[in-house]
């Protein structure tokens, strides 16, 4: 077992870096633990030593991350990279972490948790959307940055949000052709939008200038450009071939393509925070589960923060700037903060208010469409153990009234991701079922491990712990 | 169905196995990566249904990605990357060969 460590910081993203350099600085001992090996979550991807880790050829943004990343790399912070943390306890003074690291399995005791685990992409079902061929944009962009990897042949984008339009400028600079976007947003007025959000707007004026560049790029690329899309559907034999879709609920399209890429938005990756127990609520403007947090990020449970687009979401800018106070908080409770560091805490507030105030547009703007549709019977809700929503209405039918007696009656979330994916899905077919909006009761409970582990990885725990036991003894 | 993009790419040369066959890819690579850009063989397939899958989310969410990495099954490939002379196999069998044990070799 390691010496135990002040700030144990899960997720090596925006938030965890910014909270891992901010603590180190002020003297705390800090670990960071990323199941990726390298340090940048998924916005800066790949930022220290990837295909685009030089310049700018992904554009300013992804740059940005260049600097959080050195300031992390300079500072005293154990990275434990390749970790899979599949087990947290919490106790009066603190808690321990177990994890597995290039297979060997170890421990380690904290006296705050952060958790920064960020965002994952709203789960998008549709009749066809296990095929190969299909993924989401975040993935296609994570290949991308990663590995200098793209999509091949005919290239449709569907759903909507900066994401979507982010992508489709990288791959329009990289030199890659997009047959089609599909705008799956009901109609909205943007100008209506805009003047009911002046203030945020005014204030985020250099994301609007951003967000209108990005749009008239893929004009001028003269992308086909389908609105109001719904009723998507995608069909081939062992990988994607076309795509059927409805514009305005009316004419029916149908496409051949090789790789569709699908996003609308992304939600809280809430599933440790779930296996700990932290008291979590749906946020109706975001359509997500979140936990609920007081000002500096503190969870139910005391000394566990959540910060970053794990918290609630409001973006990469945000994500350092909740990472800040949360840390901010942690010094005053040990009573070691510092006029340094309370000037520290007051910038990141008054820029987590300007990033704050900019999301109920963007949630008006983009709002899931697809993703809250009402599933056909024959859409597979959970992949891993391919049930068709057909099979959760029969359990609903049979008795089940929520999510844990709906998994048990039709093997819905008992695979692999454990419910990462699924869980969302049906708590959506859960609540269209009983004719009612979606609850946090929906949300499936997140047991331990939170990673599958080998027995043998599991073993060789015991046997360490045992041993560690006995030396104590 | 994926390629590599024709950029000016400096990092360090390295050679895989997927499935027996000698891949060359870069250093930081993710294994799905260079799976997905091997050709139109299923990246995996379903133990309960059979159906061909590939991976969806490429941050460690899904687990469409699972692929066995030097001899151990189920590894998540977005998460891993490539490792000089790293033997990857597809996971391609239903699950009753599964249960039967015919899987492990």
């Amino acid at each position: 077992m390691s010496a135990p460590v002040d700030v144990c910081i899960l997720g090596g993203g925006p938030a965890g870096m910014a909270a891992a350099v901010m603590a180190a600085e002020n003297g705390l001992s800090v670990a960071v633990l990323d199941e990726r090996q390298s340090a940048g979550g998924q916005i800066f991807h790949a930022i220290e030593t990837g295909p685009f880790s030089k310049g700018a050829l992904l554009g300013p943004d992804y740059a940005q991350g260049h600097s959080l990343a050195a300031a992390f790399q300079a500072e005293n912070v154990t990275r434990l990279l390749g970790a899979r943390v599949w087990r947290i306890d919490m106790t009066s003074t603190g808690g321990s972490a177990r994890y597995i690291c290039s297979h060997r399995s170890s421990q380690l005791r904290f006296g705050h948790l952060i958790l920064a685990t960020g965002a994952m992409e709203r789960p998008l079902p549709f009749e066809g959307w296990t095929l190969p061929g299909v993924m989401t944009v975040g993935a296609a962009q994570l290949l991308l940055k990663g590995s200098a990897t793209v999509p091949d042949g005919r290239i449709v984008l569907a759903g909507n949000g900066p994401l979507l339009l982010l992508f489709a400028n990288q791959l329009l600079s990289q030199g890659v052709r997009i047959l089609a976007i599909l705008d799956t947003a009901p109609e909205r007025s943007p100008l209506a939008l805009a003047s009911r959000h002046l203030g945020a707007l005014f204030g985020n004026r250099d994301k609007v200038i951003k967000g209108l560049r990005m749009q008239a790029r893929i004009r001028a690329a003269q992308i086909p450009v389908y609105r109001k899309v719904s009723d998507l559907h995608a069909s081939g034999d062992g990988r994607i071939q076309s795509i059927s879709f409805r514009v305005d609920g009316k004419e029916e399209y149908q496409v051949e393509v090789d790789s569709l890429l699908i996003h609308e938005g992304i939600v809280p990756n809430t599933q440790v925070s779930r296996a700990l127990g932290c008291a979590h609520v749906w946020d109706a403007g975001q359509q997500c589960l979140r936990p609920e947090l007081d000002r500096y990020g503190e969870s139910s449970i005391d000394d566990v923060f959540i910060v970053g687009d794990g918290a609630a979401l409001r973006g990469a800018i945000a994500a350092p700037a909740s990472g800040q106070i949360a840390v901010g908080r942690i010094l005053e409770r040990r009573g070691v903060a510092s006029p340094g560091s309370r000037a520290v805490v007051r910038k990141a507030e008054t820029v987590l208010a300007r990033e704050r105030a900019f999301r109920p547009f963007l949630d008006e703007l983009y709002p899931p469409r697809l993703a809250t549709s009402r599933l056909s019977d024959e859409t597979i809700a959970c992949r891993c153990e391919a049930v068709p929503a057909s099979a959760v209405r029969a359990a609903i039918a049979d008795g089940a009234i929520g999510p844990a007696q709906a998994k048990v009656f039709s093997r819905c979330g008992m695979g692999a991701c454990q419910g990462r994916i699924c869980g969302s899905i049906t708590a959506g077919i859960l609540a269209d079922a009983m004719n009612r909006a979606v609850t946090a009761a929906d949300a499936p409970h997140v047991r331990f491990p939170l990673k599958p582990l080998s027995l043998a990885e599991m073993a060789e725990r015991v046997s360490a712990f045992d041993k560690d036991n006995h030396h104590a003894a | 169905m994926f390629r590599r993009l024709n950029v000016s790419d400096d990092r360090l040369e390295l050679e895989v196995e997927v499935d027996g066959i000698i891949v060359k890819c870069r250093a930081g690579d993710s294994v799905s990566a260079v799976v997905l850009m091997t050709g139109s063989k299923p990246y995996r397939r379903n133990v309960v249904s059979g159906d061909a899958r590939a991976p969806l989310c490429m941050m460690g969410v899904c687990f469409e990605c699972l692929i066995e990495i030097d001899g151990l099954p189920n590894q998540q490939g977005c998460l891993r990357t490539v490792e000089q002379g790293m033997r990857i196999r597809r996971q391609l069998k239903p699950l009753s060969d599964v249960v039967s044990g015919s899987v492990g070799r």
